[in-house]
C-alpha cells in the first residue's frame, strides 16, 4: 500500500458525496416524482442519459486499444498503463450501463432484457447482450494483469499467453461487437435524417478509439503529475498522441463527407439538420469540429508534442467528442417530424444532471480506490529495440 | 405460488443463462416467471380475440375535415389518456394554401373557447390534417422494440403489451409519425371517469393509438370515427372488397404519409375537392363529459 495524502481522502469523499447525491436524484426521478422531471419530452425522447451512454461506451475502447498495443504489437513501453487502461475501460462500460439503466422507464424489467425478453430485429437487444461479454473479457484481462504485476512484472508462460489472447479478443470484441452495433442502433432509424447514414457504424468505431486514447493520455499525464514520477516515457506519450491524431483525421474525414452528402443531395431532412447545426446549435458544432481540428493540428506538428501540448490536445478531443455526442443524440431529434409541431427544445434539468454527475463521480471514485487497492505497474521499462 | 421442481429449475436456468433459445421455450419461461412473480412478460395483456380474416384500415377524407378536433378529445376520453400526456394520440395540423402549415397540433389551453370544438363548417382557405398512429405494415417501432412489447397483430393493428415495455423509448425515436407517447408521470384519472374496457397504463411505459381495439375487435367503429361530425373518417376491413374503405381507396385520389420511408401505413388520406361538401352545418353544442375541458 502506498502512502495516502490528505488530498486523496478529500477527493474520494467529495466523489462519494456527489455519487450519493446522484443516487438520491435517481430515486427521486424513478420512484418519488416521476420521469417527467427530466427535460426529455415526447418530441425529444432521448436526452442527456443517452449522450452519456454513447460517450462512455466509446471511452471503454481505450482499454482494448492499450491492451492490443502491449500484447498484440509487443510495445513493452506501454506496460505501466496496462492495468489502468483495463480499469478505465471497465468503469466506462459500467458507467454506460448505468446511464442506460437510468434512461429506461422500467429498469427492473429491463434487466430481463437479453435473456427473457428479446426481439431479434432490435439492435438494442444485441448491444445489451454484448455488455456482459465485454465486461467478462475485461475482468479476465484485469485478473491476469494483477497476477502478472504481483509476480513482479513477468508472469508465467500461461499467464502471459492468457493476457495476450484476452487483449486481442477484447479489442476485436470492442470494435466489431460493441461499437459498430451502437452505430447501427442509430443508423437503422430511417425517421431521423442525421442518424440514417451507413457512415455511422464506422464513425462510432473511430470516435470510440479517439476518445479512449485521449482519456488514456489524460490519465497518464495526471497520474504522473500526482505521483511526481513519470509513468511512461515521453516517447510513449508521443506515440499515443500520434495514434490519436490518426484517428482524429479519420473522424474529420468521415464527418466532412457525411455533411457534404447531406447538403449536396438536398434532401429536406439533411438541409434542416445543417440549418440547425449552423444556427441554433452552432456553438456545439464549432466546438465539435474546430476542437477536433485544432487537437489534430497540435498533435501533427512537432512543436505540439510536449506534455502541455498533449494534455491540451487530449482535453480538446474529449470536449469535442462530448459536443459531437450531444449533436448526434439531441440535435438529430430536434427537427420536428411534422412542420406543424414547431420548434422542439431539450434542456436538461437539475435532477437529470445530478444523476449524470453522480454516475461520473461513482466511476472516478471506484477508479481512484481501485488503483490504490490493486497492485499497479510503476516502473518505466526500457524500450527494447 | 408453487414450488419449482428440479426439471423446471434446470429449464429456467438453461433458458435464462443461454439466451439463445427459440420462442416456444421462451413461453415456457414466461409461464415459470408468472408462477414465481405473478406476471408473465411473454403473454400479451388485455388483447381480445382477433376477428379472423379482418385487416383494419382507416380512410381520412381531407376534403371533409373541419378541424374541430372532436376526434382528439373523444379519443382522450375513450382511451383513458391522462392530462399529463400531451398532445393526445391524434394531432390535427392546420394548413393554408399560401403559408403551408400554420396551426398548432393541439389547442394551447383545454378550454371550450380554444378547443376549436365550435368549428362547424368547412373553411375556404384552411385545410386540416389529422395525424395519429398509422399502424404500418412494416412498422419501424415493431422492428426496433427490444422486448417485443410492440407487435403487429394479424388484423393489422400495431399493439403494445404494457407489461413488457421497459420504457427505453427507442420506438419513439424510430416512429416517423410522432405517434407515440411516453408516460412521463404516473397517469391519474378519477375512477368514475375511467373507461373500464381500456387498461390503465403505468408510469414509464409507451402508449399510442390502438385503433380502439376494445371496440373494433367486437365489430364496432373506433371512437374517433363515431365522434367525427362530418364523417371525414371511415374505418373498415380492407380484405372485404365491398367495404367502404376498399371502394374509396380504389376509386378516389389518395396518398399516405411519408410513403418514401416504406413503412406501408394503414391510413389513407383522400384528396377530394372540398367544394363538394361546402355547406353549413348546424352549430354543435360542446360535447359533455370530456375530461379537462373547462
Amino acid at each position: 500500500m502506498k502512502e495516502t495524502s490528505r488530498a486523496f481522502y478529500v477527493f474520494i469523499t467529495l466523489m462519494f458525496i456527489i455519487a450519493l447525491w446522484g443516487g438520491y436524484n435517481w430515486v427521486r426521478i424513478m420512484f418519488i416524482d416521476g420521469v417527467g422531471i427530466t427535460g426529455s419530452s415526447d418530441f425529444v425522447p432521448w436526452g442527456v442519459y443517452i449522450i452519456g451512454f454513447v460517450f462512455f461506451v466509446g471511452a471503454s475502447a481505450g482499454a482494448s486499444m492499450i491492451g492490443l498495443l502491449i500484447h498484440g504489437f509487443g510495445r513493452e513501453d506501454y506496460k505501466p498503463l496496462g492495468t489502468r487502461a483495463i480499469l478505465v475501460g471497465f468503469l466506462s462500460l459500467m458507467a454506460a450501463v448505468l446511464f442506460l439503466m437510468s434512461d429506461v422507464g422500467n429498469p427492473f424489467r429491463a434487466m430481463l432484457l437479453p435473456a427473457v425478453l428479446r426481439n431479434t430485429t432490435s439492435m438494442l437487444v444485441y448491444t445489451s447482450m454484448t455488455y456482459a461479454g465485454f465486461a467478462a473479457l475485461m475482468l479476465g484481462e484485469l485478473y491476469y494483469a494483477v497476477k502478472i504485476t504481483r509476480r513482479g512484472g513477468v508472469g508465467s508462460h500461461m499467464q502471459e499467453k492468457m493476457a495476450k489472447v484476452l487483449a486481442i479478443l477484447a479489442l476485436l470484441f470492442a470494435l466489431m461487437v460493441v461499437h459498430a452495433p451502437h452505430g447501427a442502433l442509430f443508423a437503422f432509424i430511417t425517421a431521423r435524417e442525421m442518424w440514417n447514414t451507413p457512415l455511422l457504424p464506422p464513425h462510432f468505431v473511430v470516435v470510440a478509439i479517439a476518445s479512449g486514447i485521449s482519456i488514456m493520455i489524460l490519465v497518464t499525464i495526471i497520474t504522473s503529475k500526482i505521483n511526481k514520477r513519470e509513468l511512461v516515457s515521453m516517447s510513449t506519450l508521443i506515440h499515443m498522441g500520434k495514434l490519436l491524431s490518426l484517428f482524429l483525421i479519420i473522424t474529420l474525414f468521415l464527418d466532412f463527407f457525411d455533411f457534404l452528402v447531406m447538403n449536396y443531395s438536398g434532401k429536406p431532412g439533411g438541409k434542416e439538420i445543417w440549418h440547425l447545426l449552423t444556427g441554433r446549435f452552432a456553438t456545439l458544432f464549432i466546438i465539435n469540429t474546430a476542437g477536433m481540428f485544432v487537437a489534430m493540428l497540435i498533435l501533427v506538428f512537432k512543436w505540439g508534442r510536449t506534455i502541455k501540448g498533449l494534455f491540451i490536445a487530449s482535453a480538446l478531443t474529449v470536449i469535442a467528442i462530448v459536443a459531437y455526442r450531444i449533436n448526434l443524440v439531441v440535435v438529430a431529434q430536434t427537427p420536428p417530424l411534422f412542420p406543424g409541431i414547431g420548434e422542439v427544445y431539450y434542456i436538461p434539468t437539475v435532477p437529470e444532471m445530478a444523476v449524470v454527475a453522480g454516475i461520473i463521480a461513482l466511476a472516478l471514485f471506484l477508479y481512484i480506490v481501485l488503483t490504490k487497492v490493486l497492485p499497479m505497474e510503476e516502473t518505466v521499462p526500457e524500450i527494447s529495440k | 405460488m408453487k414450488k419449482l421442481d428440479r426439471r423446471e429449475f434446470v429449464k429456467l436456468a438453461a433458458v435464462a443463462g443461454g439466451g439463445s433459445l427459440w420462442s416456444p421455450k421462451l413461453r415456457a419461461v414466461g409461464d415459470i416467471i408468472e408462477r414465481i412473480t405473478g406476471f408473465n412478460p411473454t403473454k400479451p395483456e388485455g388483447a381480445l380475440e382477433v376477428i379472423p380474416g379482418a385487416r383494419f384500415v382507416m380512410v381520412i377524407d381531407l376534403g371533409k375535415c373541419i378541424g374541430c378536433r372532436r376526434c382528439a378529445y373523444a379519443c382522450k376520453h375513450e382511451n383513458n389518456i391522462p392530462d399529463t400526456i400531451s398532445p393526445p394520440y391524434i394531432m390535427v395540423f392546420e394548413t393554408q394554401s399560401k403559408t403551408g402549415v400554420s396551426g398548432y397540433y393541439q389547442p394551447p389551453k383545454m378550454t371550450v373557447k380554444d378547443a376549436t370544438l365550435m368549428y362547424t363548417k368547412l373553411r375556404k382557405d384552411k385545410w386540416y390534417m389529422p395525424v395519429q398512429c398509422n399502424h404500418c405494415d412494416d412498422a419501424p417501432c415493431v422492428k426496433v422494440c427490444p422486448t417485443g412489447a410492440t407487435y403487429k397483430a394479424s388484423d393489422g393493428i400495431v399493439m403494445i403489451n404494457y407489461k413488457k415495455c421497459i420504457g427505453c423509448r427507442y420506438c419513439m425515436t424510430a416512429c416517423p409519425y410522432q405517434a407515440r407517447r411516453f408516460n412521463w408521470w404516473e397517469p391519474e384519472i378519477p375512477p368514475e371517469l375511467r373507461n373500464p374496457l381500456v387498461p390503465m397504463r403505468e408510469e414509464g411505459v409507451v402508449e399510442k393509438c390502438t385503433f380502439c381495439v376494445h371496440r373494433t375487435r367486437k365489430g364496432r367503429n373506433t371512437r374517433c370515427v363515431e365522434a367525427c361530425p362530418n364523417k371525414a373518417r371511415i374505418f373498415g376491413n380492407i380484405n372485404d372488397p365491398d367495404s367502404e374503405v376498399s371502394r374509396l381507396i380504389a376509386s378516389e385520389r389518395n396518398f399516405r404519409l411519408k410513403e418514401d420511408l416504406n413503412t406501408n401505413p394503414r391510413i389513407w388520406y383522400l384528396t377530394r375537392p372540398k367544394e363538394k361538401h361546402m355547406r353549413w352545418y348546424k352549430p354543435l353544442p360542446p360535447p359533455k363529459g370530456i375530461r379537462g375541458l373547462r
